[in-house]
């Protein structure tokens, strides 16, 4: 995979995560307020948000090794 | 997505009853549309904006490329040509024809050009006597190999 690509690939990831994180608290605010947590839901999208997290990471570390 | 009855809103995804004013399903998670949400409005915007200073900032890079070599059109080509060439033949003129002579006779007679020119300076002194010596040199250079 090129710089460019990797890049790309960061830059979708990067906003891919801040949506789902976005959600995980929006889904937390609206069962709050409710008063109705379920915490298996939340617990179900933390796990997906894990691993675009991790994804992100790998993703971080190659293109820092590439870099130097 | 949610049905459009106001009160008996349900989720798409889970069929479970949602108010109207309900941004996720508490049941299943899942993200009703037509619900005002500021936080998705605002990653969206940030995104369309990253996306448009991304556009901008490669069209600028392309426009700055396309700058820096500027085309030349056929006439200054051929302009440009025909001076190149001009030029060559004012220096071969200025230059003379015995430079290439000199050098091809360097060449072929090998270190007896020096002699060569030596005994052309003595030629406009006594013209037989250089002649003499010309040919001891070329007989001397055919005699080498």
């Amino acid at each position: 995979m090129s710089d460019a690509e990797l890049l790309t690939e960061r830059d979708r990831l990067t906003e891919r995560f801040a949506l789902m994180q976005a959600e995980l608290g929006g889904l937390f605010y609206e069962m709050a307020i409710r008063d109705h947590l379920q915490l298996e839901v939340l617990t179900a999208k933390a796990a997906a948000l894990q691993q675009v997290d991790a994804e992100l990471a790998e993703l971080e570390r190659r293109i820092a090794a590439k870099t130097q | 997505m949610t049905e459009s009855n106001e009160d008996n809103r349900r989720c798409d995804e889970c069929s479970a009853p949602v108010a109207s004013d309900q941004r996720y399903c508490i049941v299943c998670g899942a993200h009703q549309a037509g619900v005002p949400d500021p936080a998705a409005r605002y990653l969206s915007e940030a995104s369309a904006a990253r996306t448009r200073v991304a556009a901008a900032l490669a069209a600028r890079a392309a426009a700055r490329g396309k700058r820096r070599v500027p085309r030349l059109s056929g006439g200054v080509t051929a302009a440009l040509v025909a001076l190149a060439l001009a030029a060559g033949f004012a220096i071969g003129d200025s230059s003379g024809g015995s430079t290439s002579t000199k050098s091809l006779s360097a060449s072929a007679t090998g270190t007896t050009a020096t002699t060569h020119t030596s005994t052309t300076a003595k030629k406009k002194k006594s013209g037989n006597q250089s002649y003499s010596n010309q040919e001891n040199n070329l007989g001397s250079v055919v005699s080498v190999p």
